[in-house]
């Protein structure tokens, strides 16, 4: 099976998933995990196909569900329009920061998007008037279409799933298109793909925006959902565990990548004894992958299929 | 402009810190020619080579081809102009099928946007993009490994799929980077008919070579270059036997 059918028919089984599970709690903690995803999945673009490191993407993640909670709370605009308004504009953003970061390479790379992250995250903490401070933001209006409100885990959970597909579709359209191609190129050697006409710095800006794209839509859905943001949901520990799925599902791998994303989301949750211990277990989560299974899981499935 | 010559290389001179890694280099590539570039190691060739494609900054000099100055052009626009190179050091993608490898020469050729990308729209241009890219292989008898990943395959096949990469874009010059480097006996005569074969197309072909009898047999004009500095230029016949030649070989 295609890695494109697999990741399709992954989500599609939970999508029916939906019809059975009754427990309101688990509904909740898989459609976060699904939020998740979606900024995985933007993330893999990045790092796995053009090879870009960022640590600042829970900044993204937190700009769009931000600009989109202001925008319904304080000029009243539509949810879905505040959303889809809040990822260009965070696109955008990115853009405009990533034309002169990625020209950074590595280690400087990490630290300027570290730093990224960090800026979005003083200032979510500090404009107290807009953002309401560490206290948080609260009073967006639920999701609706027409006379139908997403009011429930379940109708939540149903509708975020059909979001990762279409976000699946377009990861899947882009890898497997001449761009994705570019990508990996650019991802390997940098100068073959340069000599052979690839827009290497464009490509990279471009693709960083997409991500961003996909993360602040995920943060957009992540404020109406839970009708509360406070800046703790953006800082740095959460662009580490992004990074964190990302590696452990396989950088280049949406179907891996998904798997892992939703366990890893869901665990906090369930080994809830673990609490004030979490990164310290996803640390650990992190060296046995890197030990085991260098290229995530979806590598290990790779080379697994490959053998056999 | 001489009429003739496709690739004009006027006074070239590179420094890395104090070093003159290039040095008043000129010479010209004629239409339909196969020049080679020789000299010892630490010459200073790959760095003019870098310098013709773009990767490098000259400090001085000029590079004409077909009447355009090429410093003008970013580096990722010369292929558009039909200008193509294969590497030294083989650059080839390793998450890539050879297909998708020689599909990435291809890549400028490819006109499409985001849009119709994500509605998948390019469908007609993938198909165009096979077709020509098997041509290729077939050329270059190649076309077993169209499936196979880079690290699945012989060196030598690996320097003909970098070839086939930088050809399928049918470029007018052809940049060859050590293409014999690391083959054996069996796989530089396949190179060399390969070589002859390109140029019989109509392509002229600038390469760099260490190996002086590869060089001989396939080149029609040579340059040596010695410490940056061109040291003689003319016929293979010539060229073996002018005396500052054997001595920057072979030493006093």
């Amino acid at each position: 099976m295609k890695e494109n059918t697999a990741t399709y028919v992954l989500i599609a089984l939970f999508l029916l998933s939906g019809f059975i599970i009754k427990n309101p709690f688990i509904l909740n903690m898989v459609s976060i995990a699904a939020l998740a995803v979606i900024v995985v999945m933007g993330l893999n673009l990045l790092l796995g196909y053009a090879g870009q490191v960022s640590l600042g993407h829970a900044g993204f993640v937190g700009l769009g569900a931000y600009i989109s909670s202001i925008l319904a709370i304080r000029f009243n605009i539509n949810p879905w329009l505040s959303i889809l308004i809040a990822s260009l504009l965070t696109s955008v953003f990115a853009l405009i920061i990533g034309y002169p970061t990625l020209k950074l390479k590595g280690h400087y790379l990490a630290m300027a998007t570290l730093a990224i992250g960090e800026i979005i995250y003083i200032f979510a903490n500090n404009l107290v008037d807009l953002t309401g401070g560490h206290q948080g933001l609260t009073g967006m209006p639920m999701l609706s279409v027409g006379s139908f409100v997403f009011d429930s885990e379940k109708k939540f959970f149903f509708f975020v799933w059909i979001v990762v597909f279409f976000f699946a579709f377009i990861s899947f359209r882009i890898v497997n298109s001449h761009f994705g191609r570019a990508l990996k190129a650019i991802h390997e050697k940098e100068l073959a793909a340069l000599s052979f006409g690839v827009n290497v710095h464009l490509y990279k800006v471009v693709i960083f925006s997409l991500s961003a794209f996909y993360a602040a839509f995920a943060g957009g859905l992540y404020a109406f959902y839970l009708g509360f943001i406070s800046p703790s949901s953006f800082d740095l520990l959460k662009s580490i565990d992004y990074i964190v799925m990302a590696f452990v599902g396989g950088i280049d791998s949406i179907f891996g990548s998904l798997i892992i994303t939703v366990v890893l989301a869901s665990l906090p949750n369930i080994m809830t004894f673990l609490q004030d211990y979490w990164p310290i277990v996803n640390g650990l989560l992190l060296v046995i992958a890197a030990m085991f299974m260098p290229k995530g899981l979806g590598g290990f499935i790779k080379w697994k299929r490959a053998i056999f | 402009m001489e009429k003739g010559d496709i690739l004009k290389i006027k006074n070239i001179t590179k420094h890395f810190g104090g070093v003159k890694a290039v040095d008043g280099v000129s010479f010209s590539v004629r239409e339909r020619q196969i020049k080679a570039l020789v000299g010892p190691n630490g010459a200073g060739k790959t760095t003019l080579f870098n310098i013709v494609t773009g990767l490098y900054k000259a400090d001085s000099g000029e590079i004409i081809f077909k009447g355009k100055n090429l410093f003008l052009y970013k580096p990722y626009k010369l292929i558009n102009l039909g200008i193509s190179r294969t590497f030294q050091n083989i650059q080839l993608i390793d998450a890539l099928t050879v297909k998708e490898n020689i599909a990435l020469g291809l890549h400028s050729k490819i006109k499409s946007n985001p849009v119709s990308i994500i509605l998948g729209l390019n469908k007609s241009h993938e198909r165009d993009v096979l077709e020509k890219v098997e041509r290729v292989c077939r050329f270059l008898k190649i076309e077993d490994y169209l499936y196979k990943y880079p690290n699945q395959i012989p060196f030598g096949i690996k320097r003909l799929v970098e070839i086939a990469r930088a050809l399928v874009s049918e470029p007018e010059l052809l940049l060859l980077d050590e293409p014999a480097a690391g083959l054996n006996e069996d796989e530089t005569e396949l190179l060399l008919k390969s070589i002859f074969r390109i140029w019989e197309r109509g392509i002229s072909i600038l390469l760099i070579e260490h190996d002086m009898e590869f060089v001989t047999n396939c080149s029609h004009s040579i340059v040596v270059m010695d410490s940056g500095k061109k040291i003689a230029e003319g016929l293979p016949s010539e060229v073996m036997n002018d005396y500052r030649v054997i001595k920057a070989y072979m030493g006093e």
